[in-house]
């Protein structure tokens, strides 16, 4: 590897990276009890990296044909660097360190058999249509090294259950998504079991429901949806690329200011074993937990070697690529809502009439402005401080600065949601952790 | 190297199929009217179906020198696999309507043409307005080379070049995407309407909760039909009792002035190619003619289940496993202008864009949406752009209350070919 990156520096490149993934899946895709797909399929991938003359150039292939790919991306950074783009980065000591999940039982040393033969075993309740399964597990190796010294390996496992739940009853039609993700070995496989029976009697129950009247309400929000507010209302305005551009509505001029109430602590831990992990970012950088508000005041943005060199901060670890071919940008890992002082039952009961929102297909931000929605797969009426019937699936939005300081208790059972994110085309693994918390008023979508 | 995998693989599986892609990817992205990173480079994929005792084995690689293993993986789940009744074969040759997306002058085009293309679309811009600041700006262009065999008799190739950008536009304390793609070099062309909807989103005013007109932008409506309408037309949604339109061919779904088609076959547009990702020809396929239902989209296997001809709307996804998809969806024009269905809303909203557009129920249709960028309209004039508005209904509700569609047609998002509609009421909440 020194080799190339000597001869990268010969030609003119200031910094430049070297990276290699080895990646090995297989995907069992089961409706109603009937294999659908199952597929093995497994990928190799070599990627350098290069800054000159204050452009990026990226190459990619399936074969290490290193100095291949230097020329490539010099030849096409040359191109950008004509017009001076000025990219900067500061020097980072050298770090050389391997990372592996740890399982006892790997899942591609587990037996096709075997999967088939737990996948086969979910049964459906009464009222569900199609239950669609698809599995997945996974074995990736991603080496980085990099011309400060740097050498990075991380092995990593992770085992998944999509669950898709469609009921029927007479000419109304419902469906339920859930998810169980890990990083971890096939021993865990049978905790899902409790998200496949969950989501099957979600779509059975809400098939019953009746449509929200919509309007500004108070909620209550569960973990999961929680979690959704803190990486859309909070995580995505706290990314620095938006920041430095002046786009992000948790601009400069908030930093150490106060913007939400006391109890409100939110940070990105990259380091925690949840299904966000990122032990190195795709800049070999490693960090750690990185507060973004704390106790209601701006304390930190998620940044890449970029954003931190011009906003002269410290990078976080925070610049993730979806591929080898992708341009690494802050990006969120596990999102995480500190544990409040308040139960679930004092939450409920200082609510005379709103909703209890539950569950989500997932949100969407303006940073810009503000603006944001996110969707709850379940929602309860709350009538005298009580929960009460089954509404159909709804919708919350608001203004990120006005409903911050409208949190106004935070809940002491936090739990953990998995998922991916989605910022310029790019998909990358993310997980929420929140407790239940409380929001004096926002706008909920419904029938007028 | 294919034909080494084909004879690698015919004496191990009693039916196969080959597919083969060599794509050359050019990325490049900036955040200030600079482009400051591009990444080129090359993905070899290799995806197989085998079928051994009637049973299917599926396995892909992007490491094509171990070819090998990735045949003997698509054998091992065959063995291993349940016998699938339902799959009868792979597809058969037939003739092909030579259709060409592959732009010479496009596939000659480098990171110094964009850089030339880049300065002319920052020049348009900032002559039209210099206070408008560049967010972000994302290029892609994109050249394919496939190639199916299958023991079949299929041996189909061709090549495919398209491109597209997205420049993220600010304007004060508002920011919109200035968007194209094409199957040739893109132009400047998209701006003067992009800068006039980013200086038209000043001075935004609440309106009150209303059921009323709605009239929706193709960019609008595209978030309706990517979200849920593709899911229900498509055949093995519809054959696993999971879409909306089950039993419902030949009935009327939508108002009477409703056309939808998926044309994967007419000159020009961007997702039109000979054959589709498993060498069934491209062709034109009614979805909703005058209202009724009129079909589904089709692989081979959903096709055969029902023993009809596959619609030509197979693609391969990053796993690798066939899909089901639309090729260019066409929705019909009517016959007004945008003026005369703005004029026509006595009060009601027209809506460019929207927020959550994928949480909306795929199968039900069920939506709650922001309405990012919108309009109020009073006695026929635009009046104000909105603030803090959700929108919440069903989409097929919303198809039956159809109350004009506009006549010009226009290319939105990847495959959308579509005309302005008048929906006659929508759930408005302020």
């Amino acid at each position: 590897m020194e080799s190339y990156i000597k001869y990268a520096q010969e030609k003119g490149t200031d910094y430049i990276e070297l990276h290699s993934v080895n990646n090995k899946q297989t995907i069992i895709d089961v409706q109603n009890r009937s294999i659908k797909d199952a597929s093995f399929n497994s990928a190799k991938g070599f990627s350098v990296r290069v800054l000159y003359n204050g452009a990026l150039g990226t190459s990619y292939s399936d074969r290490d044909d290193y100095k291949k790919l230097i020329d490539i991306a010099i030849k096409n950074a040359r191109a950008l660097s004509k017009e001076n783009p000025g990219i900067k980065f500061n020097e980072y000591k050298a770090v050389k360190k391997r990372f592996k999940i740890k399982c006892k039982v790997n899942p591609s040393d587990v037996d096709f058999e075997d999967k088939k033969k737990k996948l086969l075993g979910y049964k459906q309740i009464p009222g569900i249509k199609v239950l669609d399964l698809i599995y997945g597990d996974n074995n990736r190796i991603y080496r980085f090294v990099n011309s400060e010294g740097s050498n990075l390996e991380f092995k990593d496992v992770t085992l998944g259950l999509v669950v898709y739940a469609y009921s029927q009853k007479g000419k109304v039609n419902e469906s339920f998504l859930d998810t169980y993700r890990i990083h971890g070995g096939y021993e865990n496989i049978d905790n899902a079991d409790v998200t496949v029976r969950n989501t099957m009697r979600n779509a059975v129950e809400t098939l019953d429901a009746k449509y929200v009247k919509g309007g500004d309400f108070p909620v209550l929000i569960d973990q999961k949806l929680a979690g959704v507010f803190a990486h859309e209302a909070v995580g995505h305005a706290c990314e620095a690329d938006f920041v430095l551009k002046n786009v992000s509505a948790l601009k400069k001029e908030l930093f150490g200011k106060k913007i939400a109430s006391n109890n409100l602590t939110i940070a990105d831990n990259k380091q925690k074993l949840k299904w966000g992990y990122t032990p190195f970012d795709n800049e070999g950088f490693v960090g750690g937990n990185t507060i973004l508000i704390k106790n209601g005041m701006l304390n930190g943005y998620l940044h890449t070697k970029e954003t931190a060199a011009v906003l002269g901060m410290e990078p976080t670890g925070n610049g993730r690529a979806m591929t080898l071919s992708n341009k690494p940008i802050p990006r969120m890992t596990n999102t995480i809502i500190e544990n409040g002082d308040s139960n679930f039952n004092e939450m409920a009961r200082s609510i005379k009439r709103g909703y209890y929102l539950k569950g989500s297909r997932g949100g969407e931000t303006n940073v810009l402005n503000g603006q944001f929605l996110f969707n709850a797969q379940e929602c309860f009426l709350i009538e005298n401080g009580e929960v009460k019937q089954r509404m159909k699936p709804t919708s919350l939005s608001g203004n990120i600065l006005d409903i911050l300081p409208k949190i106004s208790l935070i809940g002491n059972d936090s739990r953990e949601d998995t998922g991916f994110c989605g910022k310029d085309g790019q998909y990358v693994t993310v997980s929420e952790n929140a407790p239940h918390i409380k929001i004096d008023l926002a706008k909920v979508g419904g029938q007028v | 190297m294919i034909e080494k995998v084909v004879s690698y693989i015919k004496n191990k599986a009693d039916m196969y199929e080959v597919y083969f892609s060599d794509s050359n990817l050019l990325n490049i992205e900036g955040e200030s009217m600079k482009p400051n990173f591009v990444s080129e480079g090359t993905t070899k994929a290799l995806a197989l179906r085998v079928v051994v005792d009637k049973k299917i084995g599926v396995a892909s690689t992007l490491n094509i020198n171990n070819y090998k293993e990735c045949v003997n993986n698509a054998i091992k789940i065959a063995k291993l696999n349940n016998v699938d009744k339902d799959f009868k074969n792979f597809a058969f040759p037939d003739k092909y309507k030579r259709i060409i997306n592959f732009s010479k002058s496009l596939v000659n085009f480098g990171s110094e043409d964009f850089i030339k293309l880049n300065k002319d679309i920052v020049n348009e811009v900032t002559n039209l307005n210099k206070n408008i600041e560049f967010v972000k700006i994302i290029y892609y262009k994109n050249m394919n080379n496939r190639r199916i065999i299958n023991s079949n008799g299929i041996d189909v190739e061709d090549k495919t070049v398209d491109n597209s950008f997205v420049y993220t536009l600010r304007l004060g304390g508002e920011a919109i995407d200035l968007y194209d793609s094409d199957v040739s070099i893109l132009t400047t062309k998209n701006v003067g309407e992009t800068v006039e909807r980013l200086e038209s989103l000043f001075n935004k005013q609440k309106i009150k909760n209303a059921r009323v007109p709605v009239m929706l932008h193709q960019n609008a409506l595209s978030t309706f039909l990517d979200h849920t309408f593709t899911f229900n037309i498509d055949a093995e949604n519809v054959q696993k009792g999971k879409s909306l339109f089950k039993n419902m061919v030949g009935k009327k779904i939508a108002d009477k002035n409703v056309n939808i088609c998926d044309d994967g076959i007419k000159k020009g547009l961007i997702n039109s190619r000979s054959f589709d990702d498993e060498g069934v020809p491209s062709k034109k396929t009614d979805i909703i003619k005058d209202g009724v239902l009129k079909g589904f989209l089709y692989d081979v296997y959903t096709a055969n289940k029902e023993n009809r001809k596959s619609t030509g709307n197979a693609v391969r996804g990053l796993n690798f496993i066939p899909k089901i998809k639309t090729n260019n969806l066409v929705f019909g024009k009517g016959n007004k202008t945008k003026e005369q269905l703005i004029d026509s809303i006595d009060k009601g909203l027209y809506i460019i864009s929207t927020m959550g557009g994928h949480t909306m129920n795929e199968s039900t249709g069920d939506f709650s949406l922001v309405v990012s960028e919108g309009h109020y309209i009073e006695n026929g004039k635009i009046k104000y752009p909105v603030k803090d508005v959700m929108i919440s209904g069903n989409f097929y509700d919303m198809l039956n209350k159809i109350e004009c569609i506009g006549k010009e047609i226009k290319h939105y998002d990847d495959g959308y070919y579509l005309p302005l509609i008048l929906f006659s009421e929508v759930n408005v909440i302020c």
